[in-house]
């Protein structure tokens, strides 16, 4: 509305010229009108604080509160504010904040929506657009933003209770069949010694009160429970071509899950778990965007992955043991996406030459190959425990367990969520073999 | 036990055959809190456009004020208050839903002719030139003399502006404020909007920017007036300087000036706020906390704070910059001037080049002064006696005139307070006719007593006269006083009082009235004073009053008369 600034200037050349003195009175009264919109308003804009409270990390289909607080720190109140939050559609619930607000000096006003993750990702929150102005719309609206942040939806993981994968490591913490790894620090009981006992084994104190009670002059010995340490790395294969191309989406975002799975279990029986994947995390170019519409981070486009693949491929997580390693390992999971990389056969045996000797290896990919199998072998050759967990339905799985098992793994056939439930008994009701 | 109401709901009636109706919005819906709040809607903005119109026209009429140096005119910004704020509350009558099927032309036409019509008497009054009963006959021969007269014709045109200045105004705030459709259509979620009930769009923003510069506009003239009202203009167009022609600015005008602008704000806040609140509805605002009450304060805050503010600082031609800026006025103005003096010298020049010396100038001859021719004496023609016209053709115009004008007042006035709810109570004439009706039984009444009274007068004289002028007076014992009436017993009374005064003496003159003889009465007798006076007022009320006289009215009168026969006997 330019006409007020030039209604000003004809009332001062009116008031000069004509030398009419209360036309100044009136020249103050709306240059102050107009210097307010136009000078202080911008201030009081400035002044405007904002912050979004809300779990950074959320488990797959977890409702997210988040508050967003805006605070009037100027001396100047603000009549309306237009707050709207953009909100992806993925995660929408509910009504989204979109709501106008009269801020006095010092005022704090506090929004609340919630978001719900409904599929793994990494979201974008906001931004959150501030929009105000003053009270006779002389001047335009002022716009402010609040920079959006970051939620990372979790894979869907499916609560495992035993795995009863095998293991070369002895001293875990994982009871195990094999006596071959009993564990010292875990005593089950005592037993009569027999030849061949060792002598560190004999409990002196069982022996010597057994022999003063007048019942024998048997020796006792101790015996432990055997444990095995399962030290392990999931091999995730997500090279999309190693994959059928009709529901390639949908068993990779399964592959994911299971790996997820497997991680929080094996995490939960304290054990050190690794991730290595041959997929890509958008986060590791650096440059990364998300999608208006849905709000989920973007993937590079194919050409720019196929020209360098390594650089979007993330580094490898060594096996590590605790929640914070966990929560690494889930939030790679939840950016991680399939896309041509490099083929499982040339990747799988180069990915694991950092790992211990002796950690299982969980490979999970889509089939069962020949290819593949002599890929595990290769592993079997170099000291590693690798497990061949397969995702694509596979009708002749006995085929390639067999195979599986005369090149010295073992195979497992995961293609839906029911084929997991032999690892989702309780304790001690048997295992899959 | 008093029913509880119903909460009211807001939603256009469903038309025929259309599927039922989603639900509607109860009236504690937050949504509904987007509709401007009824007290902004009724209250402050017609009163608001009506300061702000009245302060623009006003200004004028100071203006004209100081040009016919008169100070007839500030009085009618009353009358343009009244006008602006019965045309506001009238546009937002008639944009309710209930008066769509009302003819909005007629009633707008049958407005302006009751306001001529208040305008005319209000015109009347403030000038003081009501029409006498004396002038009737001119009145009804030449209306338009009657009717139209310069302040009311100029005071016309300035209300009508204002009429149509406030209307248009308060319809434009009609069109800011959101209707129910819009709410009902915009609060109900997507998936459950019908196409066929979406309201039409009303770019809002151009309605307020169109304000804006109206407003300006009105601004611009407002102080063009007030510069020109800092003047004497008759002085300054017969050709004093300004400086001389100063008359200083006149506190009417300032007022009007700070209320024009103060309320230009105002307006303008709650003209933004109705667009905001629009766009806040549409969509999807939801509104946190009493944002429009904020709105309002900080208005009122801001043009409060600022007005005061402005009150401290130096005014004009005390600020150093008011004199520079001053001075370069008036270098540019003077530059100005040479320049086109030299141009046009420069014009003149080239012209006479073309059309060679121009010639000098003719001196006029002297005129001898002659004497004006003596008159004539001439006889002068009587006019042939003409026959009277058979028709007065003025006088049938006129009359048309006035009937019509009688009859479409009549109608204008009964169609716009029909409208507005104003009914005539037919039960309060049965009570007026029989109130009539009693008062004429009485009139009647005494009309006849009247009548029968003068009759008996009439008959007494008529019986009397022959026998005065037959023989000698009779003596008045002889009169039966049962066979007078009332009044005659009272006249009797006092006449036989004042006979039986001059027989003892005091005799009544011929040019004395009653009054007098009175005095004279008391003189003589002033012990019986008190019954002299009672006598001579029953006396004159019984020959010259009009009110009956009673038979019960006369003992009164017979005792007093008694009472004063009995003091003239003791003398």
């Amino acid at each position: 509305m330019g006409n007020f600034s030039a209604l000003i200037l004809i009332l001062l050349l009116l008031a000069f010229f004509l030398r009419v003195d209360f036309i100044f009175y009136v020249i103050y009264v709306s240059a102050g009108v107009y210097a307010w919109g136009r000078w202080l308003m911008p201030r009081a804009v400035k002044n405007l604080h904002s912050a979004r409270q809300y779990a950074r990390n959320s488990f797959w289909g977890e409702d997210v509160p988040v508050t967003i607080q805006l605070t009037n720190q100027g001396r100047l109140p603000l009549p309306w504010v237009q707050v709207q939050e953009s909100v992806a559609v993925q995660l929408k619930h509910g009504e989204p904040l979109h709501q106008v607000v009269s801020l006095a000096r010092g005022q704090t006003a506090e929004f609340h929506y919630k978001v719900i993750a409904r599929r793994r990702g990494y979201y974008q929150l906001g931004p959150l657009r501030l929009t105000t102005g003053d009270l006779f719309g002389i001047h335009p609206e002022l716009v402010a933003f609040l920079p959006a942040d970051y939620l990372t939806v979790y894979p869907h993981l499916t609560p495992l209770t035993q795995l009863g994968l095998p293991s070369r490591l002895p001293f875990g913490t994982i009871a195990s069949h094999q006596r071959l790894f009993e564990d010292p620090a875990r005593p089950m009981g005592i037993r009569d010694f027999r030849s061949g006992d060792s002598m560190r084994q004999i409990n002196w104190k069982a022996s010597a009160h057994r022999s003063t009670s007048g019942h024998t002059r048997q020796l006792m010995v101790k015996t432990f429970q055997p444990a095995i340490s399962l030290e392990t790395a999931v091999l995730l294969n997500l090279h999309s071509a190693d994959y059928q191309f009709g529901n390639r989406g949908d068993v990779t975002e399964w592959a994911i899950e299971v790996a997820a799975s497997l991680a929080a279990h094996l995490v939960n029986q304290r054990q050190s778990v690794g991730l290595i994947t041959n997929g890509i995390d958008p986060l590791a170019s650096g440059q990364h965007g998300f999608d208006e519409t849905t709000g989920r981070l973007l993937r590079p486009s194919h050409s720019v992955i196929q020209a360098d693949p390594g650089a979007f491929m993330p580094p490898a997580i060594p096996p590590r043991n605790g929640r914070p390693h966990l929560t690494k390992i889930l939030e790679r999971l939840a950016r991680i996406e399939a896309e041509e990389t490099i083929a499982f056969t040339g990747w799988a045996v180069n990915a694991c030459l950092h790992l211990n000797w002796g950690v299982t290896i969980l490979a999970i990919t889509a089939n069962g190959s020949e290819a593949v199998c002599q890929s595990l072998h290769r592993l079997v050759r170099a000291g590693f425990n690798p497990i061949l967990i397969t995702v694509e339905p596979d009708g002749n799985f006995g085929l390639v367990r067999e195979r599986a098992r005369r090149l010295g793994f073992a195979a497992y056939n995961v293609a839906h969520t029911r084929d997991l439930d032999p690892w989702r008994r309780p304790v001690g009701q048997g295992v899959i073999t | 036990m008093s029913a509880r109401r119903k909460p009211r709901v807001i939603a256009p009636p469903p038309p025929p055959g259309s599927p039922p109706p989603a639900p509607v919005l109860p009236l504690d819906d937050p949504r509904l809190a987007f509709i401007t709040n009824k007290w902004s809607r009724t209250v402050v903005q017609p009163l608001l456009v009506s300061v702000l119109v009245t302060a623009l026209l006003s200004s004028l009429l100071v203006l004209t004020e100081i040009i016919t140096r008169s100070n007839v005119w500030l009085p009618y910004s009353g009358f343009l208050f009244f006008v602006t704020l019965e045309s506001c509350y009238t546009t937002l009558w008639l944009q309710q839903p209930e008066r769509r099927l009302l003819n909005h032309t007629s009633y707008r036409a049958a407005e302006v002719l009751l306001l001529a019509l208040l305008l005319r008497l209000f015109s009347w009054s403030v000038i003081g030139n009501w029409p006498h009963l004396a002038e009737l006959p001119e009145i009804l021969a030449r209306p338009h003399l009657f009717l139209l007269d310069g302040p009311f014709i100029f005071s016309g045109i300035v209300s009508l502006f204002a009429w149509e200045r406030s209307v248009s105004l308060a319809r434009t705030f009609t069109q800011l404020a959101i209707d129910q459709a819009e709410v009902y259509y915009y609060s109900q979620p997507n998936s459950l909007r019908s196409a066929s009930d979406k309201p039409v769009r009303t770019n809002r923003g151009e309605i307020v920017l169109s304000f804006f510069r109206q407003w300006i506009g009105g601004a611009l003239l407002l102080a063009v007036i007030t510069s020109m009202s800092n003047y004497d203009v008759v002085e300054i167009y017969q050709g004093s300087s300004l400086a001389g022609a100063r008359l200083g600015l006149r506190t009417e005008l300032v007022l009007f000036l700070l209320l024009y602008f103060l309320a230009g704000f105002a307006l303008l806040s709650q003209a933004r706020l109705a667009a905001m609140n629009a766009r806040w509805l549409i969509n999807g605002v939801t509104r946190a906390g009493r944002v429009e009450q904020s709105w309002h304060r900080y208005t009122l805050l801001l043009l409060g704070g600022i007005a005061l503010v402005a009150a401290f600082l130096p005014i004009g031609s005390t600020i150093a910059i008011g004199r520079i800026l001053q001075m370069i006025v008036w270098v540019l103005s003077t530059a100005a001037s040479i320049i086109m003096t030299l141009l046009s010298t420069l014009l003149a020049w080239i012209i006479s080049l073309f059309t060679g010396d121009a010639p000098p100038p003719t001196q006029e001859p002297l005129v001898q002064p002659t004497l004006p021719p003596l008159p004539t004496v001439t006889p002068t023609l009587v006019p042939p006696a003409l026959p009277p016209p058979a028709v007065d053709s003025g006088l049938i115009v006129s009359s048309l005139f006035w009937a019509v004008a009688i009859v479409v007042s009549i109608m204008a006035i009964s169609f716009f307070l029909r409208e507005r709810g104003v009914k005539l109570n037919t039960a309060v004439f049965p009570s007026i006719w029989h109130r009539f009706r009693t008062w004429l039984h009485t009139a009647w009444r005494g009309a006849g007593h009247q009548v029968r009274d003068w009759r008996q007068a009439v008959r007494a004289r008529l019986q009397r006269e022959p026998e005065e002028t037959s023989a000698n007076q009779p003596p008045w014992r002889f009169i039966r006083l049962n066979s007078l009436s009332p009044r005659e017993q009272i006249r009797y009374f006092y006449l036989s009082t004042v006979k039986r005064a001059g027989d003892k003496g005091v005799p009544r003159q011929e040019a004395e009235t009653p009054l007098e003889f009175a005095q004279d009465l008391k003189q003589s007798w002033p012990d019986a004073e008190e019954d002299v006076e009672a006598l001579t007022e029953a006396f004159l009320e019984a020959r010259y009053g009009r009110s009956p006289i009673e038979a019960e009215d006369v003992s009164p009168v017979k005792k007093r008369r008694q009472q004063v026969k009995s003091s003239l006997r003791r003398k």
